[in-house]
């Protein structure tokens, strides 16, 4: 037993807070200093408790039905004031694909022409074509040229739609 | 199951309602010396802990959250209390803080009453409610060694206050 710390001190909580004790308990209060303190402030705080209680007593209280109404409402609320804050991104996330998309599309229309300059301008495109220009003799060079322009375009809006669908999930 | 679905069981919580409430009041209307605010404190207090505690939690525990939750309602009121200016100070709105909304009806009373408001807080919760220091470092938001350096000090400082005004306890029937 030490002055800082003592095992029996909440032993001598316990019955300082219960208001009796075995009379080890009081012989040991009586020689440890801590101990006495303990008791001291045990039973002072348990004054102080029971004058607050009694003065709980004498004041009207919600009661606990009310309570769980008044709780009831506050999740209603928080549930609406979270949906109007979510609002907006529930709009976005609406939108979002079909946005892009068209704005893939408008982009590929309004920029046709260096579109397919820069499809034609890539490394082995045109080895590509004159490859499947002589495999395909039923086709002309002119409609090669157009279908793989809009396969490009089509390649050319999935990214935009993966961009996009990646955008979304990163904002939600 | 989550303190949302103690509204499927209103008598369970109406019954730990009624074990927790009243030493809750004490605490708050003690601490802080304004039984108004207690009031709504506690109501406060029981609303968030009905949307937010697990009711599956041992008794001990859920009581320590709504401890938690009253303490951290608190701070946040002295925090605004403090932006309070002087002239409402002067026209008594900060009064509790000050002391002034409580009556102190005895010497005991007025000296737990002359602490500052943490203090008061530690020795309600380790010498009125019994909880251990890392019970009261979670329910105040302080690291338990804190706990254990400031109750030790304050123990012997109230002690010997107590004795002062003739409190001598050690003598338990």
């Amino acid at each position: 037993m030490t002055e800082k710390s003592c095992p029996w001190e909440e032993r001598v909580r316990e019955a300082a807070a219960g208001n009796s004790a075995a009379e080890d308990l009081r012989a040991h209060i009586a020689a440890c200093p801590r101990c006495r303190e303990t008791a001291t402030v045990t039973v002072g705080m348990g004054k102080v408790r029971a004058e607050a209680l009694g003065e709980y007593a004498t004041r009207e209280h919600v009661s606990a039905a009310h309570l769980l109404e008044l709780a009831r409402m506050r999740r209603t609320f928080d549930s609406l004031d979270t949906a109007k804050v979510l609002e907006p991104l529930r709009i976005y996330r609406r939108l979002a694909v079909p946005a892009g998309l068209a704005g893939g599309l408008a982009l590929a229309v309004w920029k046709a022409a260096s579109l397919r300059a820069l499809i034609l301008s890539l490394p082995g495109f045109r080895t590509l074509l004159e490859g499947l220009h002589s495999a395909t003799e039923n086709l002309t060079g002119a409609s090669l040229v157009g279908l793989s322009i809009a396969a490009g375009s089509g390649l050319l809006a999935l990214l935009v739609l993966a961009v996009v669908t990646r955008a979304g999930r990163l904002e939600s | 199951m989550s303190g949302q679905d103690e509204q499927g069981r209103p008598e369970a919580f109406e019954a730990f309602y009624g074990r927790t409430a009243p030493s809750l009041w004490g605490y708050i209307s003690r601490v802080c010396g304004d039984a108004a605010l207690a009031d709504d404190i506690v109501q406060e207090t029981f609303i968030r802990y009905l949307n937010h505690v697990r009711e599956d939690l041992p008794e001990r525990q859920r009581k320590a959250f709504a401890y938690k939750i009253a303490s951290r309602l608190l701070t946040d009121e002295f925090r605004r209390e403090k932006t309070l200016s002087l002239d409402a100070i002067g026209e008594g709105k900060a009064g509790p803080w000050l002391g002034g909304g409580q009556t102190l009806s005895t010497d005991l009373e007025r000296l737990f009453g002359s602490l500052r408001s943490r203090d008061r807080a530690l020795l309600w919760l380790a010498y009125a409610e019994g909880y251990s220091h890392a019970e009261i470092a979670e329910i105040l938001g302080l690291r338990a060694g804190s706990i254990k350096v400031l109750l030790f000090r304050l123990r012997r400082s109230f002690a010997s206050a107590l004795r002062d005004i003739g409190y001598h306890p050690e003598v338990i029937p």
